[in-house]
């Protein structure tokens, strides 16, 4: 992004917890494991690695899977105008904002309802499984990876947003109204448990599997 | 206490990687070796600027959540929508749990993320330590992932364009003030350093041990 970035060298032969040492993930201050349980300076609890990542990133991921189905079947809003009633779920608004010509629109409520939470979903199982299989096909696009999901994770809470306003705004009795309905629970359910299931995973057990393979083929050699 | 021996050592978050801190470049960032996670981003020494933004943010936001951030007009008759009232239409709707999910990551976090950091922040500024101050800075971080200021913003656009064809929509001041918001809080990230805090934290100390005559006017600042 910017033109002074630099780069850290590092010591040899890797990752500090093969030192016994590790970063506060709170404030960064770095620790010798064994003398401390809590960070001396922010109080955080101090860990090597996120305990039970990978089965509380499981966890996450299987529920979210799991309500991703009603999701985007059942209604998120019922709309009311004159007499005429309508059930509307993610993908039929989408395609109503399409139908109107706010084309631009439709793309990004597309990207945010349907591209980000079906792409969290499986970027965890591919993180998941490849930390989980001892071949991993390449650590910097994994990270890559992980490090896109954090970042576009919040996005899919737009549709809830405008469920919410449309529902406050669109109150004039038989005229015209709008209703939240079922879908919207379980759509925020699926960003709220996908996020959870984003920060659980610890992203050290990439690079991990990879040290460990390196040691196992050294030891092979000698 | 805190000079610790690893005072020249920096881990990534991200990859583990043991490595040598280095000074980070004006302006730019220091990155990890091996997995290219940011590690340090360059920000001032002095609190001035966060200070300000934090304390502008917090006016703005009041102003975001007291005005409407859209209002919209059918026939006579005409509905204003604040976020707080957007809330709590969903509970009166019987989707109380959506309600909750709206207020946390709209109105609560932003709030709460805003008013712990100029709790951190003013009281280090002004030269003493706030109370609660470890505990605070740690909720800081999971407060920034669950405030999603930004996010409203779009959905305030994407409800004017569908309610376009049907009424009169139009923004309120509520919505302008929740973008100026949005900015100040997108500066005050990329102008605070958890370092940088923690650098005057540690200050602070040492000017304390140093000159105890100072701590009893500090103090008296302070109630
Ligand atoms: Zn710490
Ligand atoms: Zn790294």
């Amino acid at each position: 992004m910017t033109t002074a970035d630099e780069r850290t060298s590092a010591f040899s032969p890797g990752s500090a917890a093969s030192a016994g040492l590790t970063g506060c993930h709170a404030c960064g201050l770095v620790l010798p494991v064994a003398e401390h349980s809590h960070c001396p300076r922010c109080g955080s609890s101090v860990h090597l690695r996120k305990p039970a990542s990978l089965a509380r990133c499981w966890a996450f991921l299987l529920a979210a899977l799991v309500l991703y189905i009603p999701a985007n079947i059942l209604p998120i809003m019922e709309t009311t105008s004159f007499g005429d009633t309508q059930s509307n779920t993610i993908m039929s608004g989408i395609i109503v904002l399409w139908n109107n010509g706010s084309w631009g629109i439709a793309l990004i409520v597309f990207v945010a309802s349907m591209v980000v939470p079906l792409g969290k979903l499986l970027a965890l199982l591919v993180l998941l499984i490849s930390v989980q299989r001892s071949p991993l096909a390449n650590a910097k696009q994994l990270a890559r990876l992980y490090r896109l999901v954090e970042l576009v994770g919040k996005w899919s809470m737009l549709d809830v947003y405008v469920v919410a306003l449309l529902a406050t705004l669109v109150r004039f009795d038989i005229f015209m109204s709008v209703h939240v309905d079922s879908g919207a629970l379980a759509f925020g359910a699926v960003v709220v448990l996908t996020m959870l299931s984003a920060q659980a995973f610890d992203p050290r057990l990439i690079w991990d599997s990879l040290q460990i393979r390196s040691q196992v083929r050294q030891s092979g050699d000698a | 206490m805190n000079r610790s021996k690893h005072a020249d050592h920096i881990v990534c978050h991200e990859c583990d990687l043991l490595q040598r801190a280095r000074a980070v470049p004006r302006g730019g960032s220091l990155r990890c070796a091996r997995c290219d996670a940011l590690l340090l981003r360059w920000a001032a020494d002095n609190l001035d600027v966060p200070v300000a933004l934090a304390l502008a943010a917090a006016a703005t936001f009041l102003i975001a959540n007291i005005f409407p951030v859209m209002t919209l007009e059918f026939q006579a008759s005409r509905m204003d929508a604040t976020l707080l009232a957007a809330a709590w239409q969903l509970r009166a709707q019987d989707e109380t749990l959506v309600g909750v999910l709206v207020f946390v990551t709209a109105v609560l976090a932003p709030a709460a993320l805003i008013g712990v950091l100029l709790w951190l922040l003013l009281p280090l500024r002004l030269g003493f330590r706030a109370p609660g101050f470890a505990l605070l800075f740690r909720a800081l971080m999971a407060l920034s992932s669950w405030a999603m200021v930004e996010v409203l913003m779009l959905g305030v656009v994407v409800a004017l364009v569908k309610l376009g064809d049907m009424a009169t929509a139009s923004a309120g001041i509520g919505m302008w003030a929740y973008a100026v918001t949005m900015l100040l809080l997108t500066l005050l990230s990329s102008s605070l350093q958890g370092s940088v805090i923690w650098a005057h934290y540690e200050n602070g100390m040492h000017r304390r041990e140093a000159t105890p005559g100072l701590v009893g006017d500090v103090v008296e600042t302070h109630s």
